[in-house]
């Protein structure tokens, strides 16, 4: 009787759970650029009678996962600068529905759906940059730089006048993980960090991460700048290039088989040194230039396949030289300093069912540093010749596979594991001598290149638990095996969004990070001798806890308002100790570094408008940020030196006409904080020994700029050229780059005046 | 028309990175005027005192006289006076009273419209050479040259925590004070002025080579260095040959300290981008050092 009601019992849950499964059909597919081809990332998919939507991948992938119904809903698709798509389609049975989106006619057809709008995204501090933005702003010498715009987000600084280095709600450049198509870039500057290694004519996307960092990112403290390269035009062939004050750059794309692969090739040179090259008198000569190449592939394998291979080289390169000839002996001397990154990269996405999206990727990549010094003598029978090099960098070889797995509406998860091999070169010196005096030698000394293993696993899942409430808990496990030392970490993940209307949301999120590398410099301007150091058995990983909460608004006029507060905390932060030099090549760098800790606070305000004949953003951060090292200010906490009270960028783009659009920018911020000489006194040897006060006690005065720039397009039959007008430092400000003492007398040195630049683009 | 262009674009580029300077007022923190006391004694002999004052970093420009010959400065023991220094315009403050190994020394110092200031010193014990061992040509260096070797013994003493300087002296009628030529000391002891370990190619100064007896406490120390051949080579004074010499210095941590960032004050000295570094001092409520060491030296032959 018993085993009878039992048997019954199971039958009948079998026959729900069956007809409950039998109830829900997938419907999923690849959301595209109409004109390009191109996927689109952060589209969204949405069902307005169902109330449920989504949004695409970094691959343009969707999966919606809802009831079988007879009859038809609509289903659309939207995404910023597109108009909007629309379709009725059947849900009887799962189907894969690709979705092409055209360009928007006017500028208010920008449509921001519900579910991309900030107030409905559960990630918090993060931003997602608009390429066209970048590329509207007035430009540092005509150049548009990604790293540059950035710059304007609150929560970012710029370090000193015009580099590239970014400082992310207290952190150092280190910190920031700063990716191009998923492979880390550990110098993204050139000309030491007057400008970035990105060519923003080869660039898609650009996503900034402050805070609330999902499970799937690790490895840095404070931010996550995910840059996507262009995948080129799958039906047409097209270009764009510039010709710029100091340099020029030219794009093409276009189909290798139409619709079914592209390519995009980028390049980017300076000239200055031809430019300079008249000016060289006799003999003597020196330069310097900068160049990028950025290149890019993807074929479309199959209706589930598609491989996409890129690659990134970039070098800078100042040099000099000088010869001569006296008494039939011929003297030549010359050298150089040589600096660049190179990636490469293979990514394999594979749908492996309507709601399981997977991505493996392999990647290389390279920084390498330079100096470079020799001599020679030829004549009268004689032949000397010296050189001396000096070399470090890092390289990676890395494999990863994420997967994308959209079981329900309400979940969204993601999973993934990657291996990476690090190779540390900290520094090596070459010293070559042969002649006819003898005593040849070829040697090289140094510190022997240190190997890292680097591994990761994550697992998030974005949680719809009501129409209000939603989060993204995940988990970060890593680890990291250097000389028989074992790191580990478990780095907890979670955000959470609630809706308190229809515009309005709360949002607040806890991370923990852990970073296993380590940038060592001893100076304030970032340059290319920067050391790329791993954690060791002396060192340990740096690891930060960072807290958010804010609001969250979107206006249907596309404004959209972020409020947020934040406190991060950072320890085993290392820095060099005082008076110790990148150039001892041999000695343990971990001997030079001193290790501490340091913390973060403050607010944060952000006001974008994405429609309209105006656009533009602007932002406010009030913050404080302190380190603490037991060698240095005898143990006391001090200002860390980008703690910059108040920090207000405002940007705006106008369009007057198609043809007609200005720009402008302003940008404010309290003075980097310094450490100042206050006293002094003399030896018995009649030497002067200056006394410096309390570390970085000392404001430099307020950093402000304003920047402009006047675009003149003009359309042709087959192309479109455009002539920018701009200035950098449009008011000539006198902003302070250092400051140092003379003879009583305080001296303030400025960089840059009004720069006004010139720059001619094509489009076709 | 290229050539115009190139000049015009030329002078843009130099305007554009040319930069500018002025000078700025800065409110600089308001600094109390402190003593300056130097004196590095040895044992055996009576120790002298140099006292100064410290002045505003603005005050530079009028080449203030920082000098102090009214100050009272008194050498205790044990908290027990020992000694008044009386003033002399050659030696500053001049004690009449040996300095014993071991003891503990404090100096006083106060002068009129200034902070008394006052630092402690712990006599170090003579530390003999054993032997002194010159290798000629032992090795080769990079340039392919040829280089001495010096082979430095002596004993530690049991104590944790001794210091050493060590140095390379020119002969005594040569002339000179120091010699200008570079020591490697390829030896884990062996300290840069930075703090970081010395290695086979770093050239060190040869008036001060740092050692701390971390690894060799209590032990027989044999210390080797190389120099250029010839450098140390004997001179003839005419009549003699006269011959260079070699100093152990057992010196207080405090002094190592105050000699090493002495160093790396001045190497980043007047480098805006370099972050400054004040030199260590041992003077409570003052600058300065106060220091006995113990010398013992012997002739390179």
């Amino acid at each position: 009787m018993f085993s009878k009601q039992r048997t019954i019992l199971w039958l009948a849950c079998t026959a729900m759970s069956l007809q409950a499964t039998a109830q829900q059909v997938t419907i999923s597919g690849y959301i595209t650029d109409q004109k390009s081809g191109e996927r689109l990332t952060g589209a969204v998919v949405y069902i307005p009678s169902l109330q449920v939507g989504t949004a695409s991948n970094n691959y343009g992938f969707w999966s919606i996962t809802i009831p079988a119904r007879t009859d038809s809903v609509e289903l659309k698709g939207s995404y910023a600068g597109y108009a909007s798509w629309q379709r009725k389609i059947s849900v009887a049975q799962s189907a894969e529905i690709p979705i092409s989106l055209g360009e928007a006619q006017e500028l208010k057809e920008v449509v921001i759906s519900s579910e991309r709008a900030i107030h409905q995204k559960t990630q918090m501090s993060s931003i997602d940059l608009p390429i066209q933005t970048v590329k509207s702003l007035p430009a540092f010498f005509g150049e548009p730089d990604i790293m540059k715009a950035i710059q304007l987000l609150p929560g970012i600084q710029g370090g000193n006048e015009g580099t590239s280095g970014l400082y992310v709600r207290g952190g150092s450049p280190d910190q920031n993980l700063i990716l191009l198509d998923g492979v880390p870039v550990y110098n993204a500057s050139h000309l030491f960090g007057f400008f970035s290694v990105f060519n923003a004519d080869a660039i898609r996307s650009v996503e900034v991460i402050k805070g609330g960092f999902p499970a799937r990112y690790g490895g840095r403290l404070s931010s996550v700048i995910d840059i996507n390269m262009k995948e080129g035009n799958n039906n047409k062939i097209h270009g764009e290039g510039g010709i710029g004050v100091i340099a020029s750059r030219l794009t093409l794309e276009g189909p290798i088989k139409k619709e079914k692969s592209s390519f995009m090739v980028s390049g980017r040179r300076t000239y200055i040194d031809v430019l300079a090259a008249p000016f060289m008198k006799g003999s003597s000569k020196f330069g310097y230039y900068f160049y990028d190449l950025n290149g890019k592939a993807n074929f479309t394998l199959g209706k589930k396949d598609h491989l996409y291979v890129s690659g990134y080289f970039g070098n800078d390169k100042f040099y000099f030289s000088d010869k001569s000839t006296e008494d039939n002996v011929t003297s030549k001397f010359g050298g150089g300093i040589r600096w660049g990154n190179a990636t490469a990269v293979a990514r394999w996405n594979h749908q492996f069912s309507p709601k399981v999206f997977g991505n493996l990727t392999s990647y290389y990549s390279r920084y390498q540093f330079q100096v470079e010094a020799e001599s020679g003598s030829t004549g009268n029978g004689t032949d000397e010749q010296f050189l001396l090099r000096f070399k470090s960098g890092i390289s990676d070889i890395a494999a990863r596979y994420d997967f994308d797995i959209i079981p329900s509406p309400n979940h969204y998860i993601k999973v993934g594991a990657s291996v990476i091999n690090h190779t540390y070169t900290p520094g090596a010196q070459t010293t070559k001598i042969s002649g006819t005096s003898g005593g040849n030698t070829d040697t090289t000394v140094g510190q022997s290149a240190i190997f890292a293993t680097e591994t990761d696993v994550y697992a998030e899942d974005d949680i719809k638990f009501s129409e209000r409430l939603k989060a993204n808990v995940g988990l970060h496990l890593a680890g990291f095996n250097v000389r028989s030392k074992f790191y580990h970490s478990i780095q907890p993940r979670l955000a959470a969004r609630y809706l308190l209307n229809d515009k309005l949301s709360a949002k607040a999120s806890f991370v923990q990070m852990n970073q296993y590398i380590n940038l060592l410099t001893n100076s304030s301007i970032g340059l290319p001798t920067d050391l790329w150091v791993p954690s060791t058995d002396k060192v340990p990983p740096q690891l930060s806890r960072q807290g958010a909460a804010g609001l969250a608004y979107s206006h249907d006029k596309g404004y959209e308002i972020s409020v947020e507060g934040y406190y991060k905390t950072m320890e085993n932060i290392i820095e060099y100790r005082e008076g110790a030099s990148f150039f001892n090549s041999a000695t343990g760098w971990e001997d030079k570094v001193t290790s501490g800790r340091g913390s973060s606070y403050g607010g944060e305000l952000f006001v974008q408008k994405k429609k309209g004949r105006f656009t533009g953003m602007m932002g406010y951060t009030l913050s404080w940020t302190q380190r603490q090292f037991a060698t240095l200010n005898y143990g006391r906490w001090f200002p860390y030196k980008y703690d910059r009270r108040h920090d207000f960028k405002i940007a705006g783009v106008y369009t007057i006409s198609p043809r007609i659009e200005i720009s402008a920018e302003w940008v404010y911020g309290t003075g980097n904080a310094i450490t100042l000489p206050v006293g002094y006194y003399g030896t018995p040897n009649g030497e002067s020994i200056t006394v410096y006060g309390d570390r970085n006690a000392y404001r430099l005065p307020a950093y402000h700029r304003g920047d402009v720039s006047i675009r003149f397009t003009k359309e042709k039959t087959n192309w479109t050229r455009s002539w920018i007008i701009g200035a950098y430092n449009v008011y000539n400000r006198k902003n302070p780059f250092f400051i140092y003492e003379d003879n009583g007398n305080f001296k303030q040195v400025s960089l840059f005046p009004i720069l006004p630049s010139v720059t001619y683009q094509f489009k076709f | 028309m290229k050539h115009t262009l190139s000049i015009a674009i030329s002078i843009g580029m130099a305007l554009a990175f040319s930069s500018c300077e002025k000078t700025i007022d800065v409110a600089a923190p308001p600094v109390e005027k402190r003593l300056a006391l130097f004196s590095v004694g040895e044992t055996g002999v009576p120790t002298n005192l140099y006292v100064k004052s410290t002045a505003a970093i603005k005050d530079r420009k009028n080449n203030p006289v920082l000098d102090i010959a009214n100050a009272t400065a008194i050498l205790y023991t044990g908290g027990v006076p020992l000694d008044t220094m009386d003033y002399n315009t050659m030696f500053g403050y001049v004690s009449t009273v040996p300095l014993t190994a071991g003891k503990n020394y404090t100096l006083k110092v106060s002068a009129p419209n200034l902070p008394p200031a006052e630092a402690t010193c712990v006599a170090p014990i003579p530390v003999p050479i054993v032997k002194v061992t010159h290798t000629y040509n032992a090795r080769k260096n990079m340039d392919g040259n040829y280089e001495d070797a010096l082979v430095l013994t002596f004993n530690d003493p049991p104590e944790a925590g001794d210091c050493y300087m060590v140095r390379l002296l020119p002969p005594q009628d040569s002339g000179l004070f120091n010699f200008g030529f570079c020591v490697y000391a390829p030896d884990a002891s062996v300290e840069t002025p930075r703090g970081d370990i010395a290695d086979a190619e770093t050239c060190l100064d040869n008036d001060g080579i740092f050692m701390r007896d971390a690894l060799f406490n209590g032990k027989q120390k044999e210390l080797k260095l190389y120099v250029s051949t010839g450098s140390i080579a004997p001179q003839f004074n005419g009549t003699d040959s006269v011959y260079s010499s070699i100093e152990l210095i057992h010196v207080p941590d405090a002094y190592f300290r105050y000699r090493q960032s002495r160093k790396v004050a001045a190497n980043t000295e007047g480098n805006p981008f370099a972050e400054p570094a004040n030199v260590f001092t041992n003077v409570t409520d003052g600058y300065g050092i106060f220091s006995i060491v113990s010398t013992a030296w012997q002739e390179i032959r």
